[in-house]
C-alpha cells in the first residue's frame, strides 16, 4: 500500500487521489508487479508462443470460471468467513442446469454431444444455475449466520453435499448433451475478438468491484468482517449482510457453473476438487486478510491470474510439471508472510 | 516512489530472461513433440512419461512431459491449451474427459500439432492420429476367467469399480461382467463404487462381507479399489480365503502379490504405452499413416509368477 | 437537585440465575450534565447501563425519560430516542477509517438514483467527519487510514465522536479511559467535556476518584446493586466517595 499512496499524515485533501484508488485498489500492490515480471520474462523467453494473441486469449479464458468463483470467495473471507463448497456448487448447478436443458430440448445439435435447445432454454438453464447455486449460499449463510456453526465446517459441509447430491442426481454420469448455442456462442465465441467466457468474467468482476467499493452492501461487508459485533451495535443486521453475501457467492459459483458447461461442453463432476484452494489462494494473493475488513476485487482479479500465468508459462518453457506445484505454493506463503508484515507494521502505527 | 518500483521490476525481469534464455536451448522444429499426462504423480504415467522419454531419444525427438494437478478436464485444459501455444509438432494426450477434452484437442490439431491419443481417447476421434490404448473390455474378461480360474467354477463375486463416467474403468467392468455370465457357477454380486478411495473401498468390503459371508472373489478395476479392497479383507481376517483379482500393477498391488494377498493382477504396460506412442509420432512426422487405433499388451500375472510382476511393475524411476 | 431528570430509573431488578446483580437500582441523570456512576465491583454499574442503553432487559422496573415511561427495547430504540453508548471493549471496525466508522451502520447515500442502488457518498461522509472531530477538537492523522493505525486515545475519540453524533440527549462511557495512559486520558477527558458543552448529557462509569472529581458535575453511587448514594463533586472528597461506594454510610439526599 504505501509503494502507491502518498503519504497519509500530510494527504489532506477532500477527493480520491489517483494514487489512492490504485493502492487501494492493488491492495498488495507487489503482486501486481510479480504478475506483470512474470508475464515480462515468459514473453521475453517465448515471444512467439507465449505472447501470441491466441495464448494471451487462452490465458483469460483459462482464468475465467475461477476468477468469478474468487469473486464471491472475495466477498465472504472478507466478512472473516471461507467457502469451502465453491467448486462442487458449481458442479451441483451445473448438473441442475444442463439436466433442465437437457430436459427441454428437442433434437441433437450438429455437433458432437450438443443439443439444439433454444436461447429460452439456456436462459431458464441460467436461471437454474444461478438459482441453484443462490440456494446453497443460503444455506451455507442460514447456518453459519444463524445457527451459528463456523464457516469452515458448513461449508466442509455442503461441499461433500452438494457434490454428493450431484452425484446422486446424476449416477455419478456426466451430462454430456448440452445447448449447441451454448457451447459455440458462450463457450467458444467471442465479441469483438474478446472471448465471451471472458467478457463475462469482466463483467462480474466489474460489477462486483463497485458493489464491495462503493455501495453501502459492500461497505458493511468490510465493517462485519471487521467487526461483528460492533457492526451489530452499530444497528446493522449482521446476520442478514452475512446471509446475503454467502448467497451472493453461491450464486456466482452457479454462473460459473454455466460458464463451466458452455466451456467444456458438458457436466465435470469429476473435476473442480481444487476449485475452493484455488479461489482461497487466489483472493489472498491479492491481498484480502483471512482476518477479514480487508480486501479488493482487483487484488483478487490478479491473484486468480498468477497461477494461471505460471503453469501455462512453465507448461510452454517445457518445465517438469512438479515445479509448478512448489512454485505457487512458495507464492502463496510469501503473500501471506508480505501480509502479515503489513499488519504488523500497521499496528506499530 | 511506483515509478521507481517499476524500473527495478524491469531490471529485475530482464536479468532473469537473460538467465533463462542462456540455459535453455531453442527448440528444433518439427521434432518438438509434448505429452501431456493424465496427472502428475501417478506411477503408471511416470512409467508411461519414461517410456516415452527412453524412446523419444532413440529416435531423436524432443520431448516435454507436462501434467495436471488432477485427473479432471478442468485442470488438464489450461495445460492443454499451454501445449498449443507452445506449438509443438505433436502432441500425445492422455485425455481426462471423452467431451471436454475434444475442443481444446482439436484447437491443437488445427494449430498444426498432430494430436495422438494414449491410455484414455475421446469421443471424436476425428482429428486424432491414432489411439494408443488398451482393450479394456478384454482386460475385463481375462479377470473374469482368471476369477472362475481361481475358484474353481463357483462361489459368490462383487466389483469394486468407480462410478460410472470414466470410460476404461466402465469398459473393464462390462468386459467382467459379460465374461462372468458364461460361468454358471458364478454367482454374482454386483458393482460397488469407491472413486480413487482406499478408505471406501475398505468399507465396502468388510460391509460386503458381513453381508456375504460366503463372499468368495473380489474384483477390483483399479489400484486404489485393490490396495482398499485388501485392507478390508485384512480387516475382516479374510485374506487369502476371499480371491482377490485386481487391474493394474502398481508398487502396492506387486507386493500383495507376492504376499498372496492378492490371488492375479491384469497388468498394463505403460512403459510399453509410452514407446509406442513415440514410435507412432515419429512414423506420423515422417508422412507415415496410422491404424486409428493402435493396441498395448495386457499381461496377465498369475500366483507365483513373482518375476513378471517386478517386470510389469508401474514405475516411474527414469531419469528426468 | 431541581427539574425533571432526562433519564430516570426507579426500581430495576436484573438476575442472572441466582446472581441479582441489580436489586431495585434508583438511578437519575439530569439534561446537559456530566454524572459519574461509581461502585465497587460487581456493584452493578454496567448492568444498569446496560439496561438504560436497551442492550438488555430489566426483570422489574420502570424508565422515565423526561418524565415519561419508555420501553428500550433495544439499542436502536435507545438510539431513536437520543441515547447511545460508548462501550468499554470498542466497538469500532478496525479496518475501515473513522469516517467510515462514524457512519457505521448509517452511511450517507449519493442523492438521486445511484442512492436507491445503494451507492454511498463517501465524500460526503468524509467531510462531514472532518467537521464533527474539529468541532469536538479530536485530531486525527487523517480520516482515511483504517482506525487500526491510532492510537488508543484516538480510538476512544472516535468511539465518542460517533456516539456524539447519533445521540443527541444521552451518552453512557463504560470506563473510557481504563485503558489509556495520563495524555491521552487528558485528551479524552477534555472530549468529554466538549460533549457535555454540546447540550449531551454524559453518564460515566469510572474507578478513578480523582478523575471522577475533576470531570463530572455529579456523582450516584452503586451498591451491591442498590443506589446508596447522590452527591455533587463540587465540595466532594475522594475519602466520602470512596466511603459510599463501600459502606453506603453517606446519608442519602431526599429523592428529587
Ligand atoms: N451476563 C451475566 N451473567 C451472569 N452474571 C452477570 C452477568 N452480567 C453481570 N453479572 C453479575 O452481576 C453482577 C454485577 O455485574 P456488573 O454490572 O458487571 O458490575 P460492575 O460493572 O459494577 O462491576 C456481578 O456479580 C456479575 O458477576
Ligand atoms: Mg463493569
Amino acid at each position: 500500500m504505501s509503494m502507491t499512496t502518498s503519504d497519509p499524515d500530510t494527504d489532506h485533501s477532500d477527493r480520491h487521489t489517483l494514487g489512492e484508488i490504485l493502492g487501494r485498489a492493488l491492495g498488495g500492490g507487489w503482486i501486481f508487479i510479480l504478475l506483470i515480471v512474470l508475464i515480462a520474462i515468459f514473453a521475453a523467453m517465448r515471444p512467439t508462443q507465449f505472447a501470441s494473441s491466441y495464448n494471451l486469449s487462452t490465458l483469460a479464458i483459462n482464468a475465467a470460471i475461477l476468477l468469478v468463483l474468487a469473486i464471491g470467495q472475495t466477498f465472504v473471507i472478507i466478512t472473516a468467513g471461507i467457502d469451502l463448497a465453491v467448486g462442487s456448487v458449481l458442479v451441483f448447478s451445473s448438473v441442475a442446469a444442463a439436466s433442465t436443458m437437457l430436459a427441454l430440448s428437442g433434437s441433437a445439435g450438429s455437433s458432437y454431444g450438443t443439443t439444439d435447445a433454444s436461447w429460452g432454454v439456456i436462459a431458464i438453464g441460467t436461471l437454474v444455475g444461478v438459482g441453484t447455486g443462490a440456494a446453497w449460499g443460503l444455506l451455507n449463510g442460514l447456518l453459519v449466520a444463524f445457527a451459528r456453526i463456523p464457516a469452515l465446517i458448513v461449508t466442509l459441509g455442503t461441499f461433500g453435499m452438494s457434490l454428493g447430491f450431484a452425484q446422486i442426481v446424476t449416477g455419478g454420469q456426466d451430462v454430456r448433451a448440452v445447448p449447441e448455442r451454448l457451447v459455440d456462442v458462450i463457450g467458444s465465441g467471442s465479441v469483438a475478438g474478446v472471448p465471451s467466457l471472458v467478457l463475462i468474467a469482466v463483467a462480474v468482476a466489474i460489477v462486483a468491484g463497485i458493489a464491495l467499493h462503493l455501495t453501502r452492501f459492500g461497505m458493511r461487508t468490510f465493517a462485519i468482517g471487521s467487526n461483528a459485533e460492533g457492526a451489530r451495535r452499530a444497528g446493522i443486521a449482521v446476520r442478514k449482510q452475512t446471509l446475503k453475501v454467502y448467497m451472493l457467492a453461491g450464486a456466482l459459483s452457479g454462473l460459473a457453473g454455466i460458464m463451466s458447461i458452455a466451456r467444456f461442453a458438458t457436466t465435470t463432476i469429476g473435476g473442480h476438487a481444487g476449485d475452493n484452494l484455488a479461489t482461497i489462494s487466489a483472493v489472498v494473493l491479492g491481498g484480502t486478510s483471512l482476518f477479514g475488513g480487508v480486501g479488493t476485487i482487483v487484488g483478487t482479479v490478479i491473484g486468480v491470474f498468477i497461477p494461471v500465468v505460471l503453469l501455462n508459462g512453465f507448461v510452454i518453457l517445457g518445465i517438469p510439471p512438479f515445479w509448478q506445484t512448489v512454485t505457487m505454493g512458495a507464492v502463496l506463503i510469501l503473500a501471506v508472510w508480505i501480509d502479515q508484515l503489513k499488519r504488523r507494521a500497521r499496528e506499530r502505527g | 516512489m511506483f515509478a521507481r518500483a517499476w524500473t527495478k521490476t524491469w531490471i529485475a525481469g530482464a536479468s532473469l530472461v537473460a538467465l533463462a534464455a542462456a540455459s535453455t536451448g531453442a527448440q528444433a522444429a518439427g521434432k518438438d513433440v509434448s505429452l501431456v499426462l493424465g496427472v502428475k504423480g501417478s506411477p503408471f504415467y511416470d512409467a508411461l512419461a519414461c517410456g516415452a522419454k527412453d524412446e523419444a531419444k532413440k529416435l531423436g525427438l524432443d520431448l516435454t512431459v507436462s501434467a495436471p494437478d488432477q485427473f479432471a478436464a478442468d485442470s488438464q485444459i489450461p495445460v492443454i491449451d499451454a501445449v498449443t501455444a507452445r506449438g509443438p509438432a505433436a502432441a500425445v494426450v492422455v485425455p481426462t474427459d471423452t467431451q471436454a477434452l475434444i475442443r481444446p484437442m482439436a484447437q491443437l490439431a488445427k494449430r498444426g500439432a498432430k494430436v495422438l491419443t494414449v491410455d484414455q481417447t475421446i469421443a471424436d476421434t476425428s482429428f486424432i492420429q491414432t489411439q494408443i490404448v488398451t482393450d479394456n473390455e478384454q482386460g475385463g474378461r481375462l479377470a473374469a476367467d482368471a476369477m472362475n480360474e481361481l475358484l474353481g467354477g463357483k462361489g459368490s463375486v462383487m466389483m469394486i469399480t468407480q462410478p460410472p463416467g470414466s470410460a476404461g474403468q466402465d469398459a473393464r467392468a462390462k468386459g467382467f461382467e459379460e465374461e462372468l455370465k458364461k460361468y454358471s457357477g458364478i454367482t454374482y454380486l454386483g458393482p460397488q463404487y469407491q472413486s480413487d478411495d482406499p478408505q471406501k473401498a475398505a468399507e465396502i468390503v468388510t460391509s460386503a462381507l458381513s453381508a456375504h459371508p460366503d463372499l468368495a472373489g473380489v474384483f477390483s478395476t483399479n489400484d486404489q479399489g485393490a490396495i482398499g479392497g485388501i485392507t478390508g479383507l485384512k480387516q475382516a481376517a479374510a485374506t487369502g480365503k476371499v480371491k482377490f483379482v485386481a487391474y493394474d500393477s502398481a508398487t502396492a498391488e506387486v507386493a500383495a502379490f507376492k504376499n498372496g494377498a492378492i490371488s492375479v493382477l491384469i497388468a498394463q504396460n505403460p512403459k510399453q504405452e509410452g514407446e509406442v506412442a513415440m514410435q507412432s509420432v515419429k512414423r506420423v512426422l515422417d508422412g507415415g499413416k496410422l491404424e486409428k487405433t493402435t493396441l498395448t499388451e495386457i499381461a496377465v500375472i498369475k500366483p507365483g509368477e513373482n518375476a513378471k510382476a517386478d517386470q510389469y511393475e508401474y514405475k516411474g524411476n527414469c531419469a528426468q | 437537585m431541581s427539574g425533571t431528570p432526562l433519564l430516570e430509573a426507579r426500581g430495576i431488578v436484573r438476575r442472572f440465575g441466582h446472581v441479582q446483580a441489580l436489586g431495585g437500582a434508583d438511578f437519575s441523570v439530569y439534561p446537559g450534565e456530566i454524572c459519574a456512576l461509581i461502585g465497587d465491583n460487581g456493584a452493578g454499574k454496567s448492568t444498569l447501563v446496560r439496561i438504560l442503553s436497551g442492550a438488555d432487559r430489566p426483570d422489574a422496573g420502570e424508565i422515565l425519560l423526561e418524565g415519561k415511561p419508555v420501553d428500550l427495547a433495544s439499542p436502536g430504540t435507545a438510539q431513536q430516542m437520543g441515547i447511545a453508548t460508548v462501550y468499554q471493549d470498542l466497538a469500532l471496525a478496525p479496518d475501515l477509517s473513522p469516517a467510515d466508522n462514524l457512519y457505521l451502520g448509517r452511511e450517507l447515500l449519493r442523492p438521486g438514483f445511484l442512492g436507491s442502488l445503494g451507492f454511498v457518498d463517501r465524500r460526503r461522509m468524509r467531510r462531514n467527519a472532518t467537521e464533527q472531530f474539529s468541532r469536538l477538537g479530536v485530531k486525527l492523522r487523517s480520516p482515511r487510514v483504517a482506525v487500526a493505525t491510532l492510537s488508543g486515545g484516538q480510538r476512544q475519540s472516535v468511539a465518542i465522536t460517533r456516539a456524539a453524533m447519533w445521540a443527541d440527549k444521552l451518552i453512557f462511557m463504560d470506563e473510557p479511559t481504563a485503558a489509556l495512559g495520563v495524555i491521552q486520558t487528558e485528551r479524552v477527558l477534555n472530549l468529554i467535556k466538549q460533549v457535555r458543552d454540546q447540550g449531551i448529557a454524559v453518564v460515566l462509569i469510572s474507578h478513578n476518584m480523582p478523575q471522577v472529581l475533576e470531570v463530572a458535575d455529579r456523582v450516584e453511587v452503586l451498591r451491591l446493586g442498590q443506589r446508596v448514594a447522590q452527591l455533587p463533586t463540587l465540595g466532594s472528597s475522594v475519602e466520602q466517595l470512596v466511603a459510599a461506594m463501600t459502606s453506603g454510610t453517606l446519608a442519602k439526599e431526599p429523592a428529587s
